[in-house]
């Protein structure tokens, strides 16, 4: 009925910082990036970070800050969109299977199970694979991949929310359905679902990030992170600059993410489970 | 033995379950699947040809028909034929499975010692600074995406150092890199659930118990603490085996790695159909295969969990 | 020279909670046992029995620690700034009967691993020998020889409180500490639980500290009966004094109100 106390705590003070200043980036990409991040110039490929250039250029000689910044912009809005996407899908599902009783739990956890036995990645890639790559198909295949995931966790904390001795004494004294789910068991899973939605979404980054890097997701020329490291591959050796920014951008967004998920897990004192 | 039973049946739902969706991608290919097919080998096709096809596709027939003549086959050991290259899927997968179970099972081994290792360590100095520190570096290493990890990793110790092998398969020393990069993560994860779990088991009444016996403290955390807490990991456990065996596509791709992963990635590029089909559908049959590996060694090591009676009275 | 007492605690003091913000959990409790002697510990609920018996042996679960006072224990002094010096005399020396035998045992191991790894770590036996010993001790305290491929789960609270007390019988302890061993039997499982107490201290000589909150139980078992109370041993004395001549105001309540219950019910002071 009530949220756990909440306490500040260090780690989502720098998480949240850290996000910060990733989505203003992303948000201000065009007034902050100094060049067209598609812009070629082969006279300026493969140079070092300099005053011109803060990243450096990579082999087409465009300027890789602003691409990374670019960047920004579509990986967290790609990763957001499939993250509520799914969460939101999960969460209608999941409090349905939740609230169905003991008949359909044999038959529902059936289907979360062969859903779950396709490892989250490899859904996505079934859904580029049958669609197409595209930036559509990534955000859908990211989005399926968590729709089992979220349905299944929202599902068990439904039902553990309603073993609670509150709960259970709303029923006796007779408080409606509707009044028991919104006011009882809701706000439970409050605190458990927004660390959950923030470990997915630093999931989904890192997910986008990969399927571009296969050639599977955002397509060249598109400024995105993983495009950007699988570009970068060929010259390992002679500009090894090309491969650090963008993996640094997905590690810092990725750790911003995790860091709000496990400051949250402290604040409202929640154990780790692994499950999330 | 009931519950083991029971464990084989509800398998046995969840691989049907998985053909069904593996069977499903064929179903929902958009597009002829004549026609990609002789695009695929470069052919103009004609419209004879492509009945032809289509007919030996079985395309014509209802949905529900054509699984059951599907699972028909595939039940004889015949996944069909890749689209690109006319050779059985079957053949294809069992050219990868090794690959794939190398590195596998070697990252496997790599997670189950060290976040044993971390765990205990964690636990036992407890809000330390190795605690904490660990804490801190256990989050950054499960932020650290696993194909940017391959590429540090190959440019430190096979182009800088020149320690070990760039990419492909072949000797020992080529499973170690992609071992490390696909393992990095789980292990960090699963060192902090052993610790939450072990640290919830050290304030037991039986733990204490142990101690008071006069038992040697290496006896009470190996067989009364360790044993005790490995629940949830163990679990962890069995899900990271099945991903593993299931073929990383990134860690796979990143070290030109010839196994399942990458089968699946080459396959989508090349929209052959019959060769994505059979390597999901492997794959999410050792995911399953090994769900309940885990939930077999579960019910051993923790027998009462699993029995009817939960809890004895005092 | 043999001791006279097997066990001497001076002046402990038990705290829990931080630096700023301590609680005494117990204060000032002295008190001493004699081989083969059956010294009783009684007291209201939360009065500090279950921890004075947790401090004895030295087994408190931080936050909860022993702050000050000493224990010697056959002739070995221990001090709280050496905890270290409890490894080797738990289980040799000195040894708890916990409370709630459900708990104390590993849900997930075997009845007879749990006896066994005690035989052969604390005494030295070598695994075929514990194993012969095991069949003894578990006929002794009335349990069949299954018990020891059972698991707790699959045995009754009584059978459960049995291989304590066989564990306790295989480890010959100078000291065994018995915290509410009849709580949550029926009165037939209680009797012979204190009969195997009993044999224990004779057969052995061992020292007991019989913890209950049952003035009957200790009244039919203890040679003397200390009582506390907030923390604090407020009198120890001879069995029959305290029923007979309580001195201190919360004996005389305790005792009050176990004659009550006694007129009522079926035993009498001072029958045994």
């Amino acid at each position: 009925m009530k949220i756990p106390e909440f306490r500040w705590n260090v780690l989502i003070v720098s998480g949240s910082f850290m996000l910060a200043i990733l989505f203003m980036a992303g948000l201000t990409a065009k007034q902050i990036s100094p060049f067209n991040p598609l812009k070629v110039d082969l006279s300026q490929r493969l140079k070092a970070p300099n005053e011109e250039f803060p990243f450096g250029t990579d082999h087409l000689g465009r300027c890789v800050f602003s691409r990374l910044v670019h960047g920004a912009k579509i990986s967290l809005s790609a990763s957001i969109c499939a993250t509520a996407l799914s969460m939101l899908l999960g969460i209608i599902a999941g409090t349905l299977f939740g609230l169905a009783g003991p008949l359909l739990t044999a038959p529902l956890r059936g289907i979360t199970d062969v859903a779950l036995a396709f490892p989250g990645l490899l859904l996505a890639l079934m859904v580029t694979g049958v669609i197409g790559p595209s930036i559509i198909a990534i955000v859908l295949g990211i989005a399926l991949a968590g729709c089992a995931w979220w349905t299944r966790f929202i599902r068990d904390q439904i039902l553990n929310a309603q073993t609670k001795e509150f709960v259970m004494a709303g029923r006796i004294v007779g408080v409606s359905s509707l009044r028991l789910l919104l006011r009882y068991l809701l706000p439970q899973i409050v605190p458990p679902v927004l660390i959950a939605a923030s470990l997915r979404a630093g999931w989904g980054i890192m997910a986008i990030s990969a399927l571009s890097y296969l050639g599977l997701g955002v397509q060249p020329p598109s400024p995105e992170w993983g495009v950007m490291l699988q570009e970068s591959r060929l010259y390992m050796d002679r500009a090894p600059w090309l491969m650090l920014s963008p993996g640094i951008a997905v590690t810092l967004t990725v750790l911003g993410f995790n860091l709000l998920a496990e400051g949250l897990r402290d604040a409202f004192q929640l154990k780790e489970s692994g499950i999330f | 033995m009931r519950t083991f039973i029971f464990s084989m049946i509800y398998f046995i739902y969840v691989l049907i379950g998985i053909t069904i969706v593996s069977f499903g991608i064929s179903a929902l290919v958009p597009g002829d699947p004549a026609e990609i097919i002789m695009r695929i080998r470069h052919e103009t096709p004609t419209q004879e040809q492509i009945e032809e096809l289509r007919l030996e596709l079985g395309i014509d027939k209802p949905l529900p028909l054509r699984y059951f003549h599907w699972i028909g086959r595939v039940l004889h050991g015949d996944l069909g034929r890749s689209w690109r290259n006319g050779e059985p899927v079957l053949n294809e997968l069992v050219s990868r499975i090794p690959a794939t179970l190398e590195l596998a099972l070697t990252s496997f081994c790599i997670i189950l010692v060290f976040s044993t290792f971390t765990g205990v360590l964690f636990a036992v100095f407890r809000d330390g600074i190795i605690d904490h520190g660990g804490r801190l570096l256990s989050i950054l290493a499960m932020s650290v995406p696993n194909y940017w990890l391959g590429f540090l990793l190959v440019y430190i110790f096979s182009i800088k150092l020149g320690w070990l092998p760039v990419m492909g398969r072949g000797s020992a020393e080529n499973v170690l890199l992609p071992a490390i990069t696909l393992g990095l993560a789980a292990t960090a994860l699963q060192g902090r659930v052993l610790r939450t779990s072990l640290i919830e088991v050290f304030s037991q009444d039986y733990v204490r118990f142990a101690i008071g016996k006069g038992l040697r403290l290496q006896t009470v955390i190996l067989r009364h603490c360790l044993k005790n807490a490995l629940g949830p990991v163990v679990t962890l456990w069995g899900i990271s085996l099945g991903n593993f065996l299931a073929g990383s596509a990134i860690v796979e791709s990143v070290f030109s790695w010839p196994g399942l992963g990458r089968l699946v990635v080459e396959a989508i590029l090349s929209r052959d159909i019959p060769i994505l089909q059979g390597s999901v559908m492997i794959a999410a049959f050792f995911v399953a295969a090994a769900n309940l590996g885990a939930d077999v060694v579960q019910k051993i090591l923790h027998p009462r969990l699993h029995s009817g009676m939960i809890k004895g009275m005092s | 020279m043999i001791p006279d007492f097997v066990m001497e605690a001076c002046n402990l003091r038990v705290i829990t909670g931080r630096l700023n913000n301590q609680i005494v959990l117990i204060d000032d409790l002295s008190l001493f046992l004699k081989p083969g002697e059956i010294l009783g510990l009684t007291g209201e609920s939360g009065a500090g029995k279950s921890l004075t018996a947790l401090a004895m042996c030295g087994l408190l679960l931080p936050p909860v620690r022993w702050l000050k006072g000493e224990i010697n224990l056959c002739g070995k002094k221990i001090v709280p700034e050496n905890p270290k010096a409890w490894a080797d005399l738990r289980g040799k020396d000195i040894f708890l009967i916990f409370q709630s035998p459900a708990s104390a045992l590993n849900p997930n191991l075997k009845i007879g691993i749990q006896i066994r790894e005690a035989l052969v770590e604390v005494n030295g036996l070598s695994v075929k020998e514990a194993d012969k010993m095991i069949s003894r001790l578990l006929v002794g305290v009335g349990l069949s020889l299954s018990a020891g491929s059972s698991y707790p789960y699959q045995l009754s609270g009584g059978m459960r409180q049995r291989v304590l007390l066989a564990i306790a019988i295989g480890l010959k302890p100078q000291v065994v500490v018995a915290d509410e061993p009849t709580s949550g039997l029926d009165p037939i499982h209680q009797a012979a639980i204190l009969d195997l107490l009993k044999t224990l201290t004779k057969d052995h000589g061992s020292g007991l500290i019989l913890i209950s909150h049952d003035l009957r139980v200790l009244s039919r078992m203890a040679d003397r009966i200390g009582v506390l109370h907030k923390g604090r041993l407020v009198e120890v004395n001879p069995s029959q004094d305290i029923l007979q001549f309580p001195k201190h105001q919360q004996t005389m309540r305790l005792v009050e109100s176990y004659n009550e219950l006694s007129v009522n019910g079926h035993t009498f002071v001072g029958s045994n």
